[in-house]
């Protein structure tokens, strides 16, 4: 591509862009000699006497899961939210909302667990039958789950 | 050293783990806590840090799929752990993550464990005015300087974005550095 069809594409580049590109990478290097460290140090002998506490043992601990009916009131509710949203929304902006935009905003606004709640009836959440599930599994769903993009919102 | 494909399996046999998961610990000991005391300033916080990265490490080396190189793959849990580490202590003490980290530069100076000068403490806080993420590129290439292939397995970020990321980074702390 030649210089004469760049200008021709109408594309601009800031002023002393190309009589300043070598000097980024030298400024850089510059900035390397003055700026070495962090400046952080460990106690002595920190490194050599590190080591790894692991518990031997992860305590179970008891947590009410979700069975299949539940499960399904959940679902329903979800489903319920969504077509709510959806039919109270002013028809001008609805055909622009997607699932997905719903689904994240039920994700995002952070509607918390027990205002889920208000939507069961008092036998549904009897339903909820308590049962085991270890801190090791929970740990292991989130560790897998977490995604750094995530975190770094919250 | 140990070739890793060796060590992974080490690691991933019962009678073999223990000891495989002591010679890793003396292997990236020295590179995730450097790592982690970057992103969380302290040293208290970064050996806490350090510490629940390697029993999630060791807790979990049996999911590790071998899609990513096992440096990476660590680099990864202790970047999600400081960055957890740091929002959980933001939301115990009732503050944001930027205040925090601007409590945490204040106390910098008096830091024991610190030895930096002026010109240090300056870059720590040109560094602290970066949006998290680029933070996270400026230290990992500047310092350490991280591949960009890796640091994409890292950041689970393209590698073109990063370099963008790094750029932008660099020009924001000369022109901090240049002002103040």
């Amino acid at each position: 591509m030649t210089l004469k069809n760049n200008k021709k594409s109408g594309f601009t580049v800031p002023k002393n862009y190309f009589e300043t590109f070598d000097m980024d990478f030298i400024s850089e290097q510059n900035l390397k000699q003055t700026f070495k460290k962090t400046g952080f140090k460990t106690p002595d002998t920190y490194f050599e006497q590190f080591e790894i506490r692991i518990p031997k043992t992860v305590p179970s601990i008891t947590l009410r899961s979700l069975n299949k009916k539940t499960t399904f009131y959940i679902s329903g509710i979800a489903a319920s939210l969504v077509l709510l949203l959806m039919f109270s929304w002013p028809s001008e902006n609805r055909e622009n909302i997607t699932a997905e935009a719903i689904e994240n905003y039920l994700i995002y606004e952070e509607i918390q667990g027990d205002e889920f709640a208000n939507f069961l009836t008092s036998n549904e959440l009897d339903d909820l039958s308590p049962s085991s599930i270890s801190a090791s599994e929970i740990e292991t769903y989130i560790f897998e789950n977490a995604s750094l993009e995530y975190l770094l919102i919250n | 050293m140990q070739n890793e494909a060796t060590l992974l399996n080490q690691l991933k046999s019962d009678d073999t783990k223990e000891l495989a998961f002591k010679t890793l610990v003396e292997l990236y000991k020295e590179r995730l806590y450097w790592h982690i005391r970057k992103i969380v300033i302290s040293h208290d916080d970064s050996d806490d840090v350090l510490q629940n990265t390697f029993i999630k490490i060791f807790r979990n080396i049996h999911n590790f799929k071998g899609d990513s190189k096992l440096f990476t793959w660590m680099y990864r849990i202790a970047t999600n752990e400081a960055i957890t580490f740091l929002n959980s202590k933001a939301k115990r003490l009732q503050i944001s993550d930027e205040t925090l980290q601007q409590l945490t530069l204040g106390n910098l100076k008096a830091d024991v464990f610190f030895e930096g000068d002026e010109i240090q403490l300056k870059l720590q806080k040109a560094i602290a005015q970066l949006p998290k993420k680029q933070q996270l590129v400026f230290n990992m290439r500047y310092f350490d300087a991280i591949k960009y292939k890796d640091m994409s397995e890292i950041l689970e970020t393209s590698e073109g974005a990063l370099k963008a990321s790094y750029h932008i980074a660099v020009k924001k702390i000369k022109l901090y550095l240049s002002n103040d």
